[in-house]
């Protein structure tokens, strides 16, 4: 099947199977942020999380767990089992066919959906992600952040995913049913790795999970979709009980793995912010000792670009003049063939790296996969080989500076 | 010469040697893409009092120098942008700093050679000035900065704070603004010389790489380590916390509570304590524990929470934390769980298979740190710095009985070595 992929390697102890359900970013994200953590409370046959997690330790400390991740313009939920292979079980028991069984369990009967389910877990779920959402506020880079995609975009991108709290009201036992039938008619995309001698076997073995065969397989997305930039957002300056100031910067990356630019775009970050090898890391922090961490990092799904520092709050306007002085360089072609040899060398050896963690390989092909691009890792490494100089200072010119947001501290000290 | 041990039943092995009084683990991983090689010297931010000639009299240093010197040995003689070079090489080279140990490691997918050599280098050359260290204050003190942001990490100290008296595990890893401004390329210096000894260093080496290489590089680039008469200073800790209950404001929208207790290792077999204790934490309050269950069930704790134990051979902590909008009932509810405990004899007796059951799940998980270079070179390193053997492990963890686990709850889980602390 199309949606199932195989990784045979007999290097690692264990198995695993990540099974991915994309859900768009418009649709109800808080509810299915709610209805993942309602899967885990139970089900027909594991009447508590405990039950569930006394199975897992009888599967020689099989690891599950249903995480949600912001790809673009999609929630990915995902559902992950880790479990060990037969080479190193007690009586060499395969665990196979109780991952699968377990995974079924899980989407298909979970125990919420019952009529004698306790209400109350419902409410305190509502309550702890209320406390989830709330807690983001407390992790000050994390929220400032979040600030600066909800100003500087007005698609679906914007949404932080773990949605709002104020979505949390109509939440109601009938909606999560309803949401979760909707997740089980998605189409599902799954990996699974480890020690397989038979391919067809596994392939048959997952089809009994219902989700791959069912779930409507539409078209992939295949593209940028929609951007709605908010150029009128400006700069946002918040204050708040910090030691630190933080400061986040969108821009508009004019280049995505849709385009033919994704490559040079991959090679632009790395050499302007993607590392301790960068201009931006050698200028603030090495150079000015202005700040610890400072990065750029891009989303290669949406084409949304940020940076991110954790910076003396009177020294903003410093560090963002030293931002904008590295990017017009970048734009400019004031950087060396050295540092282009470096960063490619550098980026080939983290897409090979990826073969050795059976998470990663999954996830960046699942999510290729998702939105209909068909590279393989030689692909890209072979893409990021072609890139000329004269690309990434046409990405680089590209690069759309969109909003700020800074967040300052209240009380201001000037003795350190 | 080099000694090989196996561990049959998982299908590895581990070679040991020692070369310019440098002691050297190679865990070959046929396969695998990445190498990986980390080397750590013995001295972590609890090592700042010491003497160098045997004796007993202690030079004070500034705390959070361990790790300003871990910044500073990224230095190289001649201005060497050390970051680019390892990435020229497609190496990703990081370090890091915690009690009782400061490690520098890489892991590369081509040319493993020339980022070990480099990585040998860097460790082995310091290039301390006076300008490079007030250069350094700058973004070491914004780092402070931004840990003091952090409210998982500000629990984490002020616990260590209300259970300590005197150790110095009590002060943050990179110190204070006021610390780290106070010390000088000098004292750098006398910290170097002191730890930076390949006899208190030690190095683990990790994936498919030549190991004759390895030991070749060693002799060329690493000097043989002086006699060394390091004498740590020891602290005395009395077995009671320093405060019972602490508050720290951070003007948080969900408040953190943690629920702390000081354990001072009783035996030698640091392993088995360790193990011991994994095992009580998860028996009492692991995720199929009745606590964890029918606390989640009320609605007393979510699935933030979580209970910790962690040893080293002069202290350790258990630390049971989380996130609630009404922390002071939590640990009301853990301290009375505990006390309850203190008086139910048929407790113990009636988690036989359960026990039995973790065990498993702990097996499981320990053949898994095989699955990656990064995992096997920090926890063979940790385990090795301690003294304990990781070929034990299984062996240690099948002969632990449920009386030995039963003892240290009644030795370790005491309401005078308890503390209990909110940030709000």
């Amino acid at each position: 099947m199309q949606n199932i992929g195989v990784i045979k390697t007999t290097k690692f102890k264990n198995n695993a199977i990540s099974l991915v359900v994309p859900v768009s970013l418009s649709e109800n994200i808080t509810g299915y942020n709610v209805l993942a953590q309602l899967m885990k409370r139970g089900t027909k046959n594991f009447g508590s999380s405990s039950e569930i997690s006394r199975y897992l330790q009888d599967l020689y400390g099989a690891v599950f767990d249903i995480a949600l991740n912001k790809v673009g313009e999609k929630l990915f939920v995902i559902f992950y089992i880790g479990f060990l292979d037969n080479r190193f079980t007690l009586y060499k028991e395969d665990l196979w066919d109780k991952a699968i069984a377990f995974l079924n369990e899980i989407i298909y009967a979970p125990a919420f959906i019952e009529d004698d389910f306790d209400e109350d877990i419902l409410a305190q779920e509502l309550e702890n992600h209320r406390m989830y959402v709330e807690s983001v506020y407390d992790d000050k880079g994390h929220y400032s952040m979040g600030r600066v995609m909800e100003m500087g975009l007005m698609d679906s991108v914007r949404h932080p995913e773990y949605g709002y709290i104020k979505d949390l009201e109509g939440l109601t036992k009938d909606v999560l049913i309803e949401l979760w039938e909707a997740l089980k008619k998605k189409p599902a995309f799954c990996y699974a790795s480890g020690n397989i001698t038979k391919e067809e076997e596994v392939q048959e073995k997952l089809s009994t999970l219902a989700i791959l065969n069912e779930g409507e397989q539409k078209e992939a997305l295949k593209s940028l979709g929609e951007r709605s930039y908010n150029r009128a957002a400006g700069e946002v300056y918040e204050t708040m009980k910090v030691q630190q100031g933080k400061m986040s910067l969108l821009y508009n990356a004019n280049a995505s793995v849709f385009q033919d630019n994704y490559f040079a775009l991959v090679l632009f970050n790395s050499i302007f912010g993607g590392g301790a090898h960068s201009k931006l890391f050698n200028e603030v922090r090495e150079k000015h000792s202005l700040a610890y961490s400072i990065y750029s990092t891009f989303d290669k799904f949406s084409g949304v670009m940020t940076i991110g520092a954790g910076v003396d709050y009177r020294n903003f306007e410093k560090v963002k003049n030293l931002i904008d002085e590295e990017l017009q360089k970048m734009r400019q072609g004031i950087f060396t063939d050295q540092e282009v040899s470096a960063a490619r060398t550098k980026i080939k050896s983290s897409l090979r790296s990826m073969e050795d963690s059976m998470f990663s390989m999954s996830s960046y092909l699942t999510a290729l996969r998702v939105f209909g691009i068909s590279y393989t890792v030689e692909d890209v490494m072979k893409g990021i080989d072609g890139v000329t100089k004269e690309e990434i200072i046409a990405v680089a010119g590209g690069i759309e500076y969109i909003a700020g947001h800074y967040l300052q501290g209240e009380v201001q000290n000037d003795n350190d | 010469m080099t000694t090989t041990r196996e561990l049959a039943f998982i299908d590895e092995k581990i070679h040991e040697t020692e070369i310019q009084t440098l002691k050297i683990y190679y865990i070959p991983k046929k396969g695998f893409t990445k190498s990986y090689a980390i080397l750590t010297t013995d001295f972590g931010s609890k090592d700042v009092a010491f003497s160098i000639d045997g004796g007993e009299t202690y030079k004070k240093y500034p705390e959070g120098i361990a790790h300003f010197l871990e910044h500073k040995v990224f230095e190289m003689p001649g201005g060497e942008n050390v970051f680019q070079r390892f990435t020229e090489l497609g190496a990703s080279v990081n370090a890091f700093t915690n009690n009782h140990q400061t490690s520098y490691y890489f892991s590369s997918t081509d040319a493993f050679q020339e980022s070990f050599s480099l990585l040998l280098d860097m460790v082995f050359t310091p290039h301390l000035t006076e300008e490079n260290v007030e250069k350094e204050k700058g973004i070491i003190a914004e780092e402070i900065k931004m840990y003091e942001d952090h409210p998982g990490f500000r629990g984490y100290i002020e616990a260590l704070k209300s259970l300590y008296h005197v150790h110095p595990v009590r002060e943050d890893i990179a110190g204070t603004v006021e610390s780290i401004y106070a010390l000088t390329a000098k004292d750098l210096q006398e910290c170097y010389d002191a730890f930076y000894n390949p006899r208190n260093m030690m190095l683990v080496v990790v994936g498919d790489v030549d190991f004759e290489m390895v030991q070749e590089e060693v002799r060329k680039r690493v000097p043989a380590g002086a006699p060394l008469n390091l004498v740590k200073k020891a602290y005395v800790e009395p077995k009671e916390a320093l405060k019972a209950t602490s508050t720290l404001e951070m003007g948080l929208q969900v408040p953190n509570y943690i629920y702390g207790i000081k354990v001072l290792p009783e035996n030698n077999n640091l392993m088995k304590e360790s193990l011991t204790g994994s095992l009580m934490m998860k028996l009492l309050f692991g995720s199929t524990s009745h606590f964890y269950e029918e606390k989640l069930k009320d609605g007393s704790i979510n699935d933030s929470f979580s209970a910790e134990i962690s040893l080293d051979h002069d202290r350790g902590e258990i630390f049971m934390g989380g996130e609630s909008k009404e922390p002071e009932k939590v640990l009301e509810i853990i301290g009375a769980y505990i006390e309850g405990l203190r008086h139910d004899e048929s407790f113990f007796s009636a988690q036989e298979a359960s026990l039995e059951r973790i065990k498993k799940a702990m097996t499981g998980s320990f053949v898994n740190v095989f699955n990656s270079v990064d995992r096997i070179g920090v926890t063979t390193t940790g385990m090795l710095l301690h003294g304990e053997d990781l070929f034990a492990y299984m062996d240690q963890l099948k002969s632990i009985t449920m009386d030995e686990v039963q003892d240290m709850f009644y030795r370790v889980c005491t309401p005078e070595a308890s503390t209990k602390v909110i940030i709000r």
